[in-house]
């Protein structure tokens, strides 16, 4: 059975500001998509995925998991996230409840990998540790969360800004502006303040 | 713009902060003297630091189906809430693995893994027939509930029910990499894929 998206029309109620009728799931607060969930939208749900699973992938990968280790953490905390929908009582902290959750299953995965080379291979063979001990300190997930806000962001802009931003801050090298003016089809000299409203509109989709 | 002027404009922030032109001496004085303009040059800078340092990269695209899939599998299935999904981890392979203490010893012929959860194992075992696989598998645990097993591949797949001593099989399964899906009455296990090449 999928729920109606008119089901969202239920979504009002103890949430003041949310809006009902319709989503637009890439300008969708975390609260609206956690919402919806609830009522049973699937396209909500993917919409989550989509927007937190660079952030999720990130952490195990941080932490020095390979691809199949980090995919494992990585399906785990999603599987969780859908499990624990109804709990979660501040759904626009969600980037933080899953950071937290895919570290500690990054840790718990760590823990069973050491366990599991300590049976083959002896506590005193020495190429027993090959993982960092203490991975994902603090300051690690802040900035994680924080580039992942600053992406979020990114994506609520019209295209034209995310293609200029993206073009000057995203890439290993920034194009030349004649590159950039020529792939946006607009005059070198504008670059500059199209940067700037561009920018001020993603600062303020930062809330800042 | 000079000192007493009120701001300097956006534009020229967000150009000093990529360091594009050269600070002024008015705007030195300006930014000296103005903390409202120092402050948002010090957020623009921060912003880019962030942009230019954002190395994450994508997860697979068949990781992100699964995720989705998540929400599907259970609540078109089953309905919200009614059923708890458990990944199992491998524990044992005896392809690569010698046999961890406690587990079953292993087989001459094929091979054989072992999944595990907190309250039960997946004893899985895959042996070739003819150019193509058979996969024989039960799960470990103090009751069977009864259930039912899906095998899932990007080409093939397939289900059983599990008989009354929680067995399964799969008979030829062509190569590629394939999940296991065990349903029981209150949870769905599921293995990571497994490679049959």
């Amino acid at each position: 059975m999928r729920f109606a998206e008119n089901t969202l029309k239920n979504l009002s109620s103890g949430f003041t500001g949310v809006q009902v009728d319709s989503i637009n799931y890439m300008q969708a607060t975390d609260k609206e998509l956690v919402m919806s969930c609830r009522q049973g939208n699937e396209s909500s749900w993917q919409a989550l995925v989509d927007r937190y699973q660079r952030l999720v992938y990130a952490v195990p990968r941080r932490a020095g998991l390979n691809e199949d280790q980090a995919g494992e953490v990585f399906q785990e905390v999603f599987v969780t996230l859908f499990e624990k929908m109804n709990e979660i009582n501040e759904p626009d902290r969600l980037h933080a409840w899953l950071v937290t959750t895919a570290r500690r299953k990054t840790w718990r995965l760590l823990s069973k990998e050491r366990s599991r080379q300590s049976l083959q291979m002896g506590e005193d063979d020495e190429a027993l540790v090959v993982v960092d001990d203490s991975p994902l300190p603090d300051e690690t997930l802040v900035r994680l969360e924080e580039q992942h806000r600053i992406r979020t962001a990114l994506a609520g802009l019209d295209e034209r800004c995310q293609q200029l931003l993206t073009m000057l801050y995203y890439q290993a090298e920034t194009p030349p502006y004649s590159e950039i003016a020529a792939i946006l089809g607009t005059p070198e000299g504008s670059i500059g303040p199209t940067r700037a409203r561009c920018f001020k509109k993603l600062l303020k989709l930062l809330g800042k | 713009m000079n000192i007493f002027s009120p701001h300097i404009p956006f534009s020229e922030l967000t150009a000093l902060a990529e360091e594009q032109s050269e600070t002024s001496l008015e705007a030195t004085a300006h930014l000296a003297f103005c903390s409202e303009c120092s402050s948002q040059l010090q957020l623009i800078r921060q912003t880019i630091g962030f942009m230019r340092s954002d190395t994450a990269e994508d997860a697979p695209a068949e990781f992100i189906q699964q995720a989705k899939s998540v929400f599907r599998r259970k609540v078109v299935a089953h309905g919200p809430s009614l059923l708890q999904v458990i990944i199992a981890s491998l524990t044992f392979d005896s392809l690569t693995n010698a046999p961890a203490f406690g587990l079953r010893s292993q087989t001459t012929a094929g091979r054989q893994l072992i999944y595990s959860t907190e309250t039960a194992d997946i004893d899985v075992r895959v042996s070739p027939e003819n150019d193509q696989w058979q996969i024989a598998g039960q799960l470990l645990g103090e009751d069977c509930p009864g259930g039912d097993v899906e095998l899932e591949g990007d080409d093939f797949s397939a289900s059983a029910e599990l008989n009354e001593l929680c067995e399964f099989s799969f008979g030829s399964v062509p190569a590629g990499a394939y999940k296991i899906s065990i349903r029981t009455p209150d949870q769905l296990i599921q293995t990571p894929r497994l490679e049959l090449s």
